[in-house]
């Protein structure tokens, strides 16, 4: 077995024992659940045509703090607790410790996501009475690249800095910046920058239309959230247009580009933190 | 046959010099001690042999490789028992022993692992329950996996009582017997007087001495400082010519001699008289190997 993943399972089964780790599953569960639960007592709940999309939507705000609470410590917690010089008292290398890390840190991820959506499919398929397999198999395909998009980008940044305090305040940050700030703030300055208005499209016309303006279709999706929010309805499409044969929805290009920014939120980061850690002093 | 070599190792914190030109030679099988005080460059040349850290200037080699050119092939040939180090405490003793030998791609007796290490009886505990004695010989054990050349233990009686100081002597005294060189460093004079074959001195990141424990006694056990008082100026006194005479210095009415060869106390005494000025008062101070020790790891202030 390599070095890379002999880390990687220890990093696993390290995590499958750490309480923590399923406390903030349970809470993950527990909040994407009670919001799908006030979609189902609504008035309008049979007017949602696909409402396993809908579930799977509810995670664009607690996923990425669940990846964060999962991630932050996953290399630097190994600096500072000193963990990492029993493991590179052993042979293998900087470049296996991040990686594997970050492939143990991926699959747990992954393991609470997939549990915490399968209970959601189950509310789904009961609660609304229809939940189609090509919505399951296309929205989970979906919400595993904004996960992996997120476990990248907070191991990363766990590779990159000496400090936890530094790996939560820089995490976190980029959370306020492609989640909250995002709309309000961000998508306003480049608003600025591409029509030197603040004016930005509304948010309900995103998937179906190409009535945006094509710099709009590409920046949002620079967000790994609003990727995400197109990915879910552009990866069943694409799947049933494969499948069927019909015509997809909405356009190829730009959500094609929005599946490459969340592989690329999944790859880029941890690469640029295995990079740092790579010349760090780890005395 | 050299196993350690490190050759005007140097590492600088911007202007705080951690090590300077440091070049030492450990030979394979030997039980070498690697003395100083708490901060003198100890933890890290170790760290820079397990390429922790990256030296300024200078390099190692550790096992026939450089530790900053191919850090797994000297990882392969090692085992290291670092210093500040922590475990997993959700995964059991079995599990860490496991995960080295993974690492290590070695197919050794678990069992047999643990039981040399005295923890047959807990394998299957996870390690968050173990000791701080339990948890140092099962990280001794991970050092032994691979069946390694050189052992390098960084402060192996950090925070471990005085049982557990017995046996880890006796685990590092059965792998020197089977061969195995170790260089292990610390802060106790007397734990290397116990195991070692020849030992390094090191502080303010420079080399004070190498030798065996009986020379570096021969050297420091010796060596003793004769202060006299005297009346008038010494001229013409030639005592640093004396076979045995290591230092003398005047400062107002004080003559300070070091001597090698405590016999020529009287000689110098005689000499200084011989040259025209009274002694009027002599104070003898006899240094040995502790003394110096106390010096370093105190900054000097014992006396």
């Amino acid at each position: 077995m390599s070095s890379l993943t002999t880390i990687a399972r220890k990093d696993f089964k390290d995590s499958l024992r750490t309480r923590s780790i399923w406390v903030i599953a349970g809470a993950m569960t527990i909040l994407c659940l009670s919001h799908i639960l006030a979609f189902l007592s609504s008035p309008i709940a049979d007017q949602h045509t696909q409402p396993f999309i809908l579930a799977v939507a509810q995670f664009t705000l607690w996923l990425p703090l669940a990846a964060i609470g999962i991630g932050f410590k996953s290399i630097v917690g190994e600096r500072t607790s000193g963990s990492i010089r029993i493991l590179l008292g052993q042979p293998g290398t900087r470049r296996s410790v991040v990686y594997g890390t970050y492939l143990g840190r991926l699959l747990i991820l992954a393991t609470t996501v997939l549990l915490a959506l399968a209970v959601m499919a189950v509310v789904v398929a009961f609660g609304f009475g229809i939940i189609g397999f090509i919505n399951v198999l296309g929205g989970t395909i979906a919400l595993l690249l904004f996960a992996f998009a997120w476990i990248g980008l907070t191991v990363g940044v766990s590779s990159f800095v000496a400090s936890e305090t530094r790996a939560i305040g820089l995490v976190m940050g980029i959370y306020a910046v492609v989640e909250p700030l995002w709309r309000n703030l961000i998508l306003r300055l480049f608003a600025v920058v591409f029509t030197g208005t603040t004016q930005t499209p509304s948010q309900a016309t995103v998937f179906y239309s190409l009535e945006e303006p094509t710099w709009y279709l590409y920046v949002n999706r620079l967000s790994p959230a609003e990727a995400f929010n197109a990915a879910r309805y552009y990866i069943p499409d694409l799947i049933e247009s494969i499948w069927y044969g019909t015509t997809i929805s909405g356009p190829h290009a730009p959500n094609v580009f929005g599946v490459l920014v969340l592989i690329g939120w999944a790859t880029i980061p941890v690469f640029l933190g295995y990079r740092r850690f790579e010349g760090a002093d780890l005395g | 046959m050299t196993t350690i070599e490190t050759t005007k190792l140097t590492k600088r914190y911007g202007e705080e010099t951690a090590l300077d030109e440091f070049t030492l030679r450990v030979e394979r099988g030997e039980v070498f001690g690697f003395l100083g005080p708490n901060g003198a460059g100890k933890s890290t040349t170790i760290d820079i042999f397990l390429d922790f850290i990256r030296p300024t200037d200078g390099h190692a080699v550790v096992a026939d490789y450089d530790p900053q050119q191919t850090p797994r092939k000297v990882r392969q040939n090692i085992g290291v028992l670092p210093d500040e180090y922590s475990l997993y405490d959700s995964l059991t003793g079995i599990e860490h022993i496991e995960l080295a030998k993974d690492l290590h791609g070695s197919e050794e007796d678990t069992d047999a692992l643990l039981s040399r290490v005295g923890l047959t009886d807990a394998g299957d505990q996870a390690v968050g329950s173990y000791s701080k004695g339990m948890a140092q010989r099962l990280a001794f054990g991970m050092a032994l996996v691979g069946d390694p050349d050189v052992l390098i233990l960084d402060e192996p009686s950090a925070g471990i009582d005085p049982n557990g100081l017995q046996d880890m002597r006796e685990m590092i005294r059965a792998e020197a017997e089977a061969g195995t060189t170790i260089f292990f460093s610390t802060h106790i004079l007397e734990q290397v007087e116990a195991v070692c074959d020849r030992v390094a001195i090191i502080n303010d990141g420079e080399l004070v001495a190498v030798d065996t424990i009986a020379g570096l006694r021969d050297v420091f056990d010796r060596q003793s400082t004769l202060t006299l008082s005297i009346d008038g100026t010494p001229t013409a006194l030639e005592l640093g010519d004396l076979n045995g005479v290591s230092d003398v210095e005047y400062t107002d009415g004080t003559l300070t001699v070091k001597l090698r060869d405590p016999q020529l106390k009287s000689t110098v005494i005689a000499q200084v008289e011989a040259s025209g000025v009274s002694v009027t008062n002599i104070e003898i101070e006899e240094a040995s190997l502790a003394d110096l020790f106390s010096q370093l790891t105190t900054g000097g202030d014992s006396e």
